[in-house]
């Protein structure tokens, strides 16, 4: 497979973020797996239900209650493990990691520590180069790509925690419930090398990883219900110094926009405190959004004490070599790959093939409709144009559209033979196939859209709206080819959109010049 | 208190009177019953009995056989359970404040099998705190005290179960063992205890102190029985993931294979076991009167070595409480259990709860598990004691090498009186010795009694090979079809101990 465009992976093509400092961030990211029971019981992992009706003796950690390693979870994490370039541990070992809190019930949470199930991954990343502004307002395009090469330290596999629930009784009190629920849906936490340089190349690490994870299939990655969620280590060190400032950590974010602006925010904090000579405080924070402000949640006097031993009611993990040799043939083709692949085959540009394999559906859906329609870029721009902002706006994915590439193929073709005016196809005809339904020539039929193609009657337009309009006719002649677009206007106009611009144009010109 | 209903008598006895039809499970179970009342103000054997749902069961248990359908050797059987494996709908405590109140909401599988087999469970039996103590005077209810002596303990932490046996209330009761729990109070009550293979019985529903050592297993008055019992009991559960597979060589047909001869087993002496200090005189003369019988009844007996045992109570001690701190997170007082009434605030409800429900020697424990663990403490303790743990495997692995079976005594001393060791817990701890490697390495173990010193139970232990329960039922069966010590009972002495 040929990989083109972008500059090869090259660590210092790093954008200088910061004119004093040099930025340094690391991510940890949890992600839900998409399985339908929990990691350690066979509750059903439901979200939206209500509180503490998925539950049992293990998950609820009644005394006496053992648990038992839901084996769909290795196989998810060796697939998330080899889309990341991970080396896949024969033989790794759970852990207990014991801390006090009401949303576990356990008194520990059972993860990996010290031999997780996958170690040494890393990912090349693009990175949007954004020349103006740096951290300002985004462009809706960047100024291009460099490619970024990302260390991960590790994955490794563990249990979510309950949720707290503060319900206000009628008496006022602030009593606190549990829901235990998410205690126990099983998940995979992503630590990455501290090998961010910038906020944005934060948010590209993120972005990129979230795609191959959906990708694979093993999880539904809503970052709305906490299934990608992630913590960020950030600190500053003057240029050219090796060894790293202290730094802090932002806890708990769940969207790719505001964890680069937490980010900003914590520079500035941080940059502001060095410049003043002053010490930054290790510490948890956490960003808050409407205030663009960094809060802290609590200082870290000494390093978190978790007492981690390996979980005795668990065996050691051990993996097949054979089910890491099936999962890696099973692989689909990952989101960089297909990228790239869409750039040279399709000849599209990097951000463009970026944005149809944003996510496997929708380039599934695509590359359907380039080999029924023929013409990649013609089914390339109705995508990014038209179905991407249907997408946006009723805030949905291509799976949930009811659209078929067949329908999109025969819109197309319908304009391309001029049955129809770009106009039309795509204000009222497409709208009306996603409500509707149906093939779209039949629909185009029965709302009355099809072009006008009568050319007597819209050389009746053209002479009526040239005599309406005698002066601009006359700059016309003058040499002010500006106007054409106000008389063309006009037309189409009167034709109430219908007519095709080509032959509107084409026959005006012939008019006014004859 | 002339009034005490006979002894019950062994399994394997009641099996045959059942069989005859010369009693019915109604009467034994009301025989318990009644035998179990009469002997609580002396001897506080258990912390809960069920009189009507017994009752209930017992009847449903002679309708079977009325109809020719047994369900199993304990069809209709009188049982008592350790007060730390979960049996649905009862009380279920582990003799701990932090408990009081809770009921099961499920079955353990051990104890599920046992009513699989139309075993009619009694009650509930006293014990050291979490398992956590060697005489049952860590029960945070009151102290069960020994049937043959009641001014003596009966051992623990699975004391009351033993007490239970020993004193003739049920032919059976399940017990769990941790560093000999099950051993030694058999031992010092003169009943048979088995600790079974780790993963051999699966531990769903045993309440954990140190998930790496617990197992659980039955006391009863012969090898014979122990054998019908631990059958029922053994085998794969998918609830445990550290539950033996099932395989040829887990095969759990114990009893049909009794019977067998001791000519040409080879029984090895642990050096390290028997040494003149540390042992009382008289226990370590009837432990090598054991080991007489069976050499001339055609045993070769040879001495082996197990070097790292002098550090097996350290092992043990930072193992287990390590464990155990983390097993006892859950008792947080947020989804059951007590909680305090006093506490403002989440960590001061922490505090309070914990500090209200535990007794003092389950937070020794706690704290020094937590040491333990500690991060600059982790290395120099629990990963130390980590890799001695493997050099004990190692031990017993090259002293199998050299013997079928390993013979020590199972205590140093008889039972000690109650209060004697209280106040030191060091004392207390060492008094675990011979039988927490057994523990540490996950071999199985089982006590007999074999004679009396001053009076009271001497317990004899024997060691097998991982999964070599057969063979070890096999030679305490031997041993017992030699000797007649298991057919000495206490006469219950009703208000002879007095309150402590
Ligand atoms: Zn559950």
């Amino acid at each position: 497979m040929s990989m083109k465009a972008l500059p090869a992976a090259d660590n210092s093509q790093t954008l200088d973020w910061h004119p004093r400092y040099e930025v340094v961030i690391g991510l940890e990211v949890h992600t839900h797996l998409k399985l339908n029971t929990k990691m350690f019981c066979s509750c059903a992992v439901i979200y939206g239900d209500d509180p503490n009706l998925q539950t049992c003796p293990v998950c609820l950690a009644l005394p006496g209650a053992l648990p038992v390693l839901n084996r769909s979870a290795v196989e998810y994490a060796v697939r998330a493990g080899l889309a990341t370039n991970h080396e896949i541990q024969e033989r790794s070992v759970f852990s207990r990691k014991n801390y006090f809190y009401p949303d576990l019930p356990k008194g520990y949470q059972i993860t990996q520590d010290s031999l997780p199930i996958c170690l040494r991954g890393h990912l090349d990343v693009d990175v949007p180069l954004n020349k103006t502004g740096k951290a300002g307002k985004k462009k809706a395009q960047p100024d291009g790509f460099y490619r970024k090469n990302i260390g991960i330290t590790r994955i490794h596999m563990e249990e979510d925690a309950g949720k707290s629930v503060h319900a206000e009784s009628a008496l006022g009190s602030d009593d606190s419930h549990m829901d235990l629920n998410r205690a126990g849906v099983p998940l995979l936490e992503i630590v990455s090398e501290p090998d961010m340089r910038s906020p944005a190349e934060a948010a590209a690490y993120l972005r990129h990883l979230h795609g191959i994870l959906c990708y694979i299939g093993i999880t539904h990655g809503d970052m709305e219900k906490g299934q990608f969620r992630f913590d960020a280590n950030l600190s500053l060190r003057p240029k050219g110094q090796q060894e790293f400032g202290t730094r802090t950590e932002l806890k708990n974010m769940n969207s790719f926009r505001y964890v680069e602006m937490a980010l900003n925010a914590e520079i500035k904090r941080q940059a502001k405190l060095l410049d003043a000579g002053e010490k930054v405080i290790q510490a948890t924070l956490q960003y808050d959004v409407d205030r663009d402000e960094i809060n802290v949640m609590r200082l870290k006097e000494n390093a978190d004490e978790y007492r981690y031993f390996p979980e005795p009611d668990l065996l050691p993990l051990i993996v097949d070599p054979s089910l890491i040799d099936k999962v890696r043939e099973a692989l689909p083709e990952l989101p960089s790959a297909k990228r790239a692949r869409f750039e040279e085959a399709y000849e599209l540009s990097t951000h463009d093939a970026g944005l149809l394999t944003s996510s496997r559906a929708l380039a599934d859906f695509y590359e359907a409709a380039t080999r029924l329609h023929g013409k990649a870029k013609a089914v390339a721009n109705w995508i990014l144009r038209d179905v991407l902002k249907v997408l946006k706006e009723k805030e949905t994915d291509i799976e949930a559209l009811s659209l078929s590439p067949e329908q999109l193929v025969e819109l197309i073709q319908l304009v391309e033979s001029s049955r129809i005016t770009a106009k039309s196809a795509r204000e009222e005809l497409f709208p009306a196939m996603l409500t509707e339904g149906g093939k779209p020539e039949a629909l185009m039929k029965s709302l009355g859209l099809e072009a006008v193609v009568d050319t007597s009657l819209i050389d009746g337009v053209i002479e009526e709206v040239m005599g309406e309009n005698a002066d601009s006719v006359e700059k016309y002649l003058n040499g002010d080819d500006k106007v054409l677009n106000f008389l063309m206007g006009k037309v189409m106009q009167k034709t109430q959109g219908k007519a095709n611009a080509g032959a509107v144009r084409e026959t005006l010109i012939r008019k006014i010049k004859g | 208190m002339t009034d005490l209903v006979a002894p019950l008598g062994s399994l394997r006895q009641l099996r045959a009177a059942l069989d005859s039809g010369e009693t019915s499970s109604v009467e034994l179970v009301n025989r318990a019953l009644a035998r179990a009342e009469a002997s609580q103000a002396t001897f506080q054997i258990f912390v809960s009995l069920r009189p009507e749902a017994a009752r209930l069961e017992a009847e449903a248990a002679d309708t079977r056989r009325a109809r020719g359908q047994v369900l199993s050797p304990l069809d209709g059987i009188p049982v008592a359970l350790k007060d730390n494996l979960l049996h649905k709908g009862d009380l279920a405590t582990c003799a701990s404040q932090i408990l009081a109140g809770f009921k099961a909401p499920y079955n353990g599988t051990a104890v599920q099998r046992l009513l699989d087999a139309g075993a009619v469970v009694v009650g509930r039996t006293n014990m050291d705190e979490f398992g956590m103590g060697s005489s049952n005077e860590n029960s945070s209810l009151f102290p069960t005290r020994n049937p043959w002596d009641a001014q003596r303990i009966p051992g623990g932490s699975s004391g009351g179960s033993a007490a239970a046996v020993s004193a003739g209330i049920v032919p059976v009761a399940l017990g769990s063992d941790t560093g000999g729990s099950i051993r030694q109070p058999a031992a010092f009550t003169g009943v048979v205890g088995l600790k079974p293979t780790y993963g051999r019985v699966s531990r769903y529903g045993l309440v954990a102190f140190a998930s790496s050592l617990d197992q659980i297993g039955p006391f009863a008055h012969t090898a014979e029985d122990c054998a019908l019992v631990l059958e029922i009991i053994a085998g794969h559960d998918p609830h445990d993931s550290t539950s033996l597979p099932d395989t040829e060589e887990s095969a759990t047909h114990f009893s049909e294979r009794l019977g067998g001869s001791v000519e040409g087993l080879v029984v090895g002496l642990p050096r390290e076991y028997f040494v003149e200090e540390g042992i009382d005189a008289e226990v370590l003369s009837k432990v090598k009167d054991a080991v007489s019988v069976l050499e001339k009844a055609g045993a070769l007996v040879r001495e082996v070595s197990l070097p790292h045992t002098r550090y097996a109570i350290a092992t043990y001690y930072l193992l287990a409480t390590a464990e155990a701190s983390a097993n006892l997170a859950r008792f947080d007082g947020v989804r059951y259990g007590h909680r305090s009434k006093q506490a403002h605030g989440l960590l001061e409800m922490y505090k309070q709860t914990r500090s209200e429900g535990f007794g003092k020697e389950v937070k020794r424990r706690i704290m020094l598990g937590t040491y333990v663990l500690s991060a600059g403490y982790y290395d120099a303790y629990y990963r130390k004691a980590s890799k001695v743990r493997t050099l004990l495997c190692q031990d017993f692995e090259d002293a199998f090498d050299q013997c079928d079976v390993i013979l020590t005594p199972t205590a140093a001393e008889v039972a000690f009186k109650l209060g004697e060791k209280t106040d030191s817990a060091l004392s207390m701890y060492l008094s675990d010795v011979f039988t927490v490697s057994a523990n540490l390495a996950g071999i199985p173990g089982i006590s007999l009694p074999c004679g009396l010193a001053q009076g009271m139970p001497v317990g004899l232990q024997i060691l097998a090979r991982p999964l070599d329960e057969g063979r070890l039922l096999n030679v305490a069966d031997a041993f017992q079809r030699l000797t007649n010590w298991h057919e000495q009972h206490p006469e219950l002495k009703l208000g002879a101990g007095g309150e402590a």
